[in-house]
């Protein structure tokens, strides 16, 4: 049988997951990749690193050497300017044709920039590429005060860019909170507080009404309330739009609000064609994580083969540093399920907020948000994931004076359960690849691809590393006393660190 | 404890006083300790382990008028109560209100300085300003611009000074009280038929009699020492026979042989038509009525359309059951009729009043051991404000608007400006004020705003008001927020002077403790004021106890067995006589010698007893009785009738019982009773919040059906105020009708709608600060102890603010972002705890600070996830804090008991039913097996009607 044509519109990363999906059969495909940016695929969960010293290589997750190694074709700075269904083709805006018989669609997103009268003005910024943080990074070189409109995940990540390149910074949010989809109110209010301790000015319930050219600054902000600010430069970080133009204009289903509409195979209105990632649009969301996106991809691969796949939705859980702030959120974050209980805690004095929600038995975890303190966040997660029974009275969990929870330690968890929710990786494939030598996190994250995500997962990954890599482990794997042993030790580990920085 | 105890062993003493809630007037042991330096309050049972002895005063510690007053680093606290043993009220019981006297003086929201507009002021600012605008006002319109409204709960030489100032010096008789609205038809009635206003019965009477009728009285929860007296005769003389005639099946009738649950206001209908009875069964006595008395033949006739089918149709009661009565009526000589506010708050109560002493008057049963028409009043010295004459168609001593009786006034007061006509009453009074006669207006004791009829328009009355003074122990009342100058009164154990309760016996109230802040006696508030007025000389009272000796000698003044009241005996008491004054029954005309009286309770002859009465002629009257159907009646608009009354555990406005968490368990809301049929009809079941409003205003309470109620009738307790509920102060809604000879509102017969009102989410909040300002359509608040001891069921209480926290239960009909709420009022250096229930819809919320329980919040979508039992409150001084308890609601004091039947041991509904189920078939052994009912014996009615029920249910 000839190798299929696939063409992967998109290099980001769920777009370079395909091709990587797609590469392990070499034999089957003929791919082709088509970037918009002008470099390969990067880790556009950790891009703020780039302030941080990370340089574009750092963060790269592929490059143009590799691909060709493994006889992928990667066009870059030439984006596909339109599909031919009937003819099963591509055309990039230089004018290159390109066959196929899959199409993949990940065109990801781009900042939604709201529709405010001076938006357009110089320093005003988005925050998506590595192109926006350099001009962002050439923006803040000559100013004071800058301003993030949007306080979600990625606006707070921009708002501590710009803290940390000396900024006065400031978050404008529409919403009543910070961070409104992952945090219930009380951890958002938790998270506020923290993020103004540190210096960061946040406004909330604040609509921008227009933006003009400042006389102290270089913009003035006027909002619906009547107040005003000036500042040096804007970032819009308001939300992501799906980058549907393309399938809009070749006659794709779109959604009413934007995406492109694919079924559970991830298969577009198109048979031939697949959109995975936030270009998306699956029952009617669009699921902005990378750990969906790769599922997604999976899923799409995977229908290309002929196999049977069907995405079902996937965690949208995720654990991050904001501001040096640890916020953590797991599965029904907001407790919104009609059977279920909640348990919360807001500690002011320790800047901790937990809280869980729980099937109405109290027997399940259903989700979880953590701010201040992830330390339970894996613990938690796996609960999640694994359907794991939580202790009697749970509320315990999240009050004072409750003992802590070892019920789910790793070494006690069954091989099913999904250690990497992004990379959907089991305890069992990471048991094996221990067990065949992975010694390092290193080794087990370039062998089992856990943990390149989000990296929510990087502790639990140690925990089982030095759980079964101890001597003890030979004896009996997986008794929970030996991993409460190593957990222990690891627990112990980190207190030493803290220490040592606090010293 | 112990050590507390011990240490203090020998700083505790026992004094008499008399208790100051209803008319019974009981004699009450305080336990007196006192604390050195700034001593934490202490709270013990009564049994604990100090040496108590009974101290009599002596004249010499009564210098300044408080015998117990001791040095200013000492602190008196009143620590355990009981019944006197030789009083001759209750011969040592106390009901649950009585017993719980020390658990409600906390001081945490007591008036404690004087104030002007708004401001703190010095007493001499406070009482100057009070002297120069009453003083200005009276010069510049006339003497009736100006009024007083007083109260039953002053004591005889507060009203004495108060009267006198108003009607001898200032001129006017624009003196009212609050009496007005609790026995203002009792007094027309006994003066309309005596000549005098004379009670002529003792509690005696209701234990010798053969047959009482207990008419409009729930005497088990608003008199319950007597009622417990009634219980005690009739279990040892069963013969004895108890009919009720109430439109509601109260408590009262657990005791009853027949209860008549007649038509509202259909009383004088009964009456005349017994009168019609006894004469056609010739049971009349024609020598007594010739003898003794006029005009028998006209109220004879008016009589005659009542016989027994006509009445039976009238009053709605079965044939045979009215025909039992009229015969048990016929064939027991020895018969008391007790009767209450269920007779007086009627358009026509002074005519029910005279009805039911014709029929006393016809059979001669009056003056006579056992026998006699017994007024008995609500409030502790509604009786004295009568002595002294403080009602505004009254003028001084049993004394009227006569020629000679204001010159005989005159004279003895040298009184400059004698008032010469009848003041304003109640109703009149607030009327005046709301149209501009009258300008000035000085409220004593007493909260109008809440208790009158038409509350609404008497708030808006004193807002208009040029000048409202108010003197009151509490802070916040709803009348208080109203005045310009506030002046604070010593309450009960700080007071000191006499009061006379329903038999007519004179009791002393001694002060205690030290007064709280700069509060002052009533008596002294007033005469300062008079002298600042410009009469000096007149008011120049040193102690209540000379006040007392000038109302004996008016009393006795130019009174040669002309007037009733004479307590001439009195007027040459000592001081140190007065301070010990043993507990003696008016007409007192010689002194009383040492051993006089006090082992029998008797101290004076049966008035009476001669047939010789107060009249011109010394003959009593028989008065036509014209029986009506209450003024107001019901209408498509206005379809159910309102009743309202006393709940079993509050007293009044709650100032006092509603510290008591205890008191506040029994009934902790505004309540209107409905029965199941007019429920279902409005679509309603228990707990369900109504409006309810008559042409007059509305106000809210929870639906309780209960089949004590007749269908188209409801009832609403009357104790809740604006400061205590959002919606259930009673008086907005009953309508100013009231009697024309009286002035009495008739309370008792409002025609209203009921609509339910729509409630989304029910709720608790438990907080140590008073909350003015939840965010909330409707809320009640209660005080709960967070003492351990307390929840226990000893006798400690929340006697100050470090052991108490305020409840409140609301309703909401959208949600609140609670923790919002708290943290704009708190800030946000809170801990916060929540708990989320999705599939039952509830949730709660603990917020700590500085390792203390701030406030706990639990709300819902139904009140089936209330916490009910009160007793939650110890949560807060909880060490640590029990969150998780808290929050998934596991604590054991969280468990719910059910609703509370037994105050003095805390016993709940569940508890007794779970008892009965077990075995428990007697109120005796529900008492061996939980000890409920065997205190002060006030839920035993209560425990009665539960087993009844339970038993017919099984049956």
């Amino acid at each position: 049988m000839d190798a299929q044509q696939v063409v992967v519109v998109g290099n980001g990363m769920v777009g370079h997951r395909c091709v990587e999906l797609l590469a392990t059969t070499p034999a089957d495909f003929k791919i082709t990749v088509v970037g918009g940016e002008p470099r390969p695929a990067y880790d556009r969960v950790h891009l703020s690193e780039f302030f941080a010293g990370r340089t574009c290589e750092d963060l790269a997750l592929a490059t143009e050497a590799g691909y060709t190694k493994l006889g992928i074709r990667s066009v870059y700075g030439d984006p596909v300017a339109a599909i031919e269904p009937q003819s099963k083709t591509v055309t990039t805006g230089s004018g290159l044709v390109l066959g196929y018989d899959s199409l993949i669609l990940a065109t990801g997103s781009y900042p939604f920039v709201p529709p405010i009268p001076g938006n357009d003005s110089a320093h005003c910024l988005t925050y998506r590429t590595i192109e926006d943080l350099e001009q962002i990074k050439a923006s803040a070189a000559a100013a004071r005060v800058g301003v993030v409109v949007g306080g979600g995940l990625l606006g707070l990540e921009c708002a501590n860019a710009l803290h940390n390149l000396g900024l006065e910074t400031h978050v404008v949010e529409f919403a009543p909170g910070l961070m409104g989809v992952q945090l219930d109110s009380s951890g958002s209010k938790m998270l506020r507080r923290q993020i103004e301790g540190l210096g960061v000015r946040v406004h909330t319930q604040k609509a921008t009404k227009s933006i003009m050219a400042g006389d102290k600054r270089r913009l003035h902000m006027e909002f619906a309330d009547g107040e005003s600010l000036d500042t040096d430069m804007i970032v819009f970080s308001a939300g992501i739009r799906p980058h549907d133009q393309l399938a809009r204009d070749s006659g794709l289903a779109v959604g009413e609000r934007g995406g492109i509409v694919v079924d559970d195979q991830c298969r577009t209105s198109d048979p031939h064609i697949f959109a995975v990632g936030e270009c998306a649009l699956w029952q009617g969301r669009i699921l902005g994580l990378v750990s969906p996106g790769y599922k997604m991809a999976e899923t799409a691969v995977a229908a290309i083969r002929g196999a049977p796949a069907c995405f079902t939705g996937a965690d949208m859980s995720t654990k991050l540093k904001l501001l040096g702030v640890q916020v953590g959120s797991i599965g029904d974050a907001h407790g919104r399920a009609k059977q279920s209980m909640s348990f919360s805690f807001s500690d002011p004095t320790r800047q901790v907020y937990k809280s869980i929600c729980t099937s109405a038995d109290g027997e399940r975890l259903l989700g979880a948000v953590l701010v201040g303190d992830t330390d339970d966040y894996d613990t938690l997660l796996q609960c999640h994931l694994n359907q794991l029974p939580l202790p009697a009275s749970p509320e315990q969990l999240v009050l004072p004076g409750g003992v802590s929870y070892v019920q789910s330690d790793p070494g006690a968890l069954p091989d099913t359960a999904m250690i990497c929710s992004c990379n959907s990786v089991t305890k069992g494939s990471i048991h094996d690849a221990i067990k065949s030598g992975c010694k390092t996190l290193d080794a087990l994250k370039a062998t089992t691809k856990a943990g390149t995500g989000c990296g929510g997962c990087t502790q639990t990954l140690e925990v089982l590393l030095a759980s079964l890599n101890s001597p003890a482990d030979q004896l009996s794997e997986h008794t929970l006393e030996c991993s409460e042993i190593a957990l222990s030790k690891t627990r112990a580990g980190s207190l030493e660190k803290a220490l040592e920085k606090t010293g | 404890m112990d050590i507390i105890a011990q240490s203090q062993e020998d700083k505790a003493s026992t004094v008499r006083t008399t208790c100051p809630y209803c008319g019974v007037g009981c004699g009450v042991d305080a336990t007196v300790r006192a604390q050195t330096g700034s001593g934490s309050s202490l709270t013990t049972a009564p049994e604990s382990n100090t040496d108590i002895r009974s101290v009599r005063m002596d004249s010499s510690a009564s210098a300044d008028s408080s015998a117990l007053r001791t040095a200013q680093d000492n602190t008196n606290t009143v620590c355990a109560v009981r019944g006197t043993d030789f009083h001759p009220a209750n011969f040592g019981r106390l009901c649950v209100k009585g017993a719980s006297l020390h658990e409600t003086l906390a001081k945490h929201d007591r008036l404690l300085h004087p104030q002007v507009d708004g401001e703190r002021v010095t007493w001499d600012h406070a009482l100057t300003t009070v002297a120069d605008r009453f003083k200005a006002i009276a010069d510049e319109d006339g003497p009736d611009s100006v009024a007083f409204y007083l109260s039953g709960q002053l004591l005889t030489e507060d009203y004495y000074v108060a009267n006198k100032l108003m009607k001898g010096y200032v001129g006017t008789a624009n003196v009212d009280t609050n009496s007005r609205l609790c026995m203002a038809s009792a007094v027309a009635g006994y003066k309309r038929a005596f000549g005098a206003d004379v009670v002529p019965c003792d509690y005696g009477d209701l234990e010798s009699c053969d047959l009482l009728i207990m008419v409009g009285s729930n005497a088990a929860w608003t008199h319950p020492v007597l009622y417990q007296r009634i219980v005690a005769a009739k279990e040892s003389r069963p013969e004895m026979r108890v009919v009720v005639i109430d439109p509601r099946r109260t408590a009262t009738c657990e005791l009853a042989d027949l209860h008549l649950q007649v038509a509202p206001g259909t009383d004088a209908a009964l009456f005349n038509g017994l009168l019609n009875f006894l004469h056609q069964s010739n049971a009349c006595d024609p020598k007594y009525i010739d003898a003794h008395t006029e005009g028998f033949d006209a109220a004879l006739a008016a009589a005659a359309p009542w016989t027994p089918a006509v009445v039976a149709e009238f009053c709605e009661v079965a044939d045979r059951d009215l025909l039992t009565f009229l015969n048990w009526a016929k064939d027991t000589e020895k018969m008391v009729s007790f009767y209450s506010q269920g007779i007086n708050q009627s358009s026509t109560g002074t005519d029910k009043c005279n009805a039911i002493i014709n029929v006393h008057l016809a059979t001669g049963r009056i003056g006579k051991v056992g026998m006699g028409p017994f007024s008995i009043t609500g409030q502790p010295n509604a009786m004295g404000g009568r002595e002294v004459g403080g009602l505004a168609n009254q003028l001084a001593a049993h004394m009227g608007f006569e020629t000679d009786d204001i010159d005989r006034v005159r004279r003895f007061w040298d009184a400059p400006h004698m008032a010469e006509k009848p003041g304003l009453l109640a109703v009149d009074l607030f009327e005046a004020i709301h149209d501009g006669r009258v300008k000035a207006v000085w409220i004593m004791a007493t909260n109008p705003v809440v208790s009158l009829p038409q509350a609404d328009r008497v708030q808006e009355a004193l807002e208009k008001c040029e000048f409202v003074v108010v003197s009151d122990c509490i802070a916040q009342t709803d009348t208080a927020r109203l005045a310009d100058v506030l002046l604070p009164a010593r309450g009960w154990s700080e007071k000191q002077g006499t009061v006379t309760n329903s038999e007519r016996c004179i009791s002393l109230q001694p002060a205690l403790v030290e007064p709280a802040g700069e509060a002052q006696d009533d008596w002294w508030i007033v005469c300062e004021v008079a002298k600042r007025m410009g009469w000096s000389s007149a008011f120049d009272y040193r102690s209540a106890h000379e006040i007392f000796l000038e109302h004996a000698r008016l009393s006795a003044f130019e009174n040669p067995d002309t007037r009733a009241f004479n307590i001439g005996g009195l007027a040459d008491l000592t001081e140190a006589q007065y301070l010990n004054l043993d507990p003696i029954q008016w007409p007192v005309h010689t002194a009383p010698t040492s051993d006089s009286g006090a082992e029998t309770g008797r101290t004076c002859a049966r008035l009476f007893s001669d047939g010789l009465f107060y009249t011109a002629n010394r003959r009593a009257r028989f008065l036509s009785i014209e029986a009506q159907r209450p003024s107001a009646t019901v209408s498509a608009r206005y379809p159910y009738l309102l009743n309202t009354g006393r709940i079993r555990d509050q007293w009044h406005t709650m100032t006092r019982t509603g510290k008591a968490e205890r008191l506040s368990q029994h009934i902790d809301a505004p309540q209107l009773s409905i029965c199941k049929r007019d429920a279902m009809r409005l679509g309603v079941a228990d707990g369900d919040l109504l409006k309810i409003s008559s042409s007059a205003g509305a106000v809210k309470a929870l639906t309780c059906v209960d089949n004590t109620v007749r269908p188209g009738e409801v009832f609403l307790p009357m104790h809740w105020t604006g400061e205590n509920s959002s919606g259930g102060r009673m008086g907005v809604v009953v309508t100013p009708e009231r009697d024309p000879y009286s002035g009495q509102p008739e309370s008792k017969q409002t025609p209203v709608r009921i609509e339910p009102v729509e409630i989304s989410s029910w709720g608790v909040v438990l907080c140590r600060e008073a909350i003015a300002d939840l965010p909330a359509q409707y809320w009640v608040r209660n005080i709960v102890s967070v003492d351990a001891g307390a929840a226990q069921g000893s006798q400690a209480g929340a006697a100050d603010l470090a052991h108490a926290a305020h409840r409140y239960e609301f309703g909401l009909d959208q949600e609140i972002d609670w923790v919002q709420w708290v943290e704009d009022r708190w800030g946000q250096d809170l801990q916060v705890a929540q708990f989320i229930d999705n599939a039952n819809g509830c949730r709660r919320l603990a917020v700590v600070a500085d390792d203390q329980l701030l406030v706990f919040i639990s709300w819902g979508d139904s009140r089936q996830h209330l916490p009910n039992a009160m007793s939650f409150g110890p949560l807060l001084a909880e060490r640590p804090i029990n969150l998780m308890g808290l929050l998934a609601a596991k604590a054991p004091s969280l468990q719910d008991r059910g609703r509370l039947v037994c105050s003095c041991f805390k016993i709940g509904e569940r508890q007794i039913r779970a008892a009965i189920v077990e075995g428990a078939d007697t109120v005796e052994a529900l008492g061996d097996e939980l000890r409920c009912g065997t205190n002060c014996g006030s839920c035993k009615s209560e425990l009665a009607a539960i087993l009844r029920e339970m038993c017919q249910e099984t049956a």
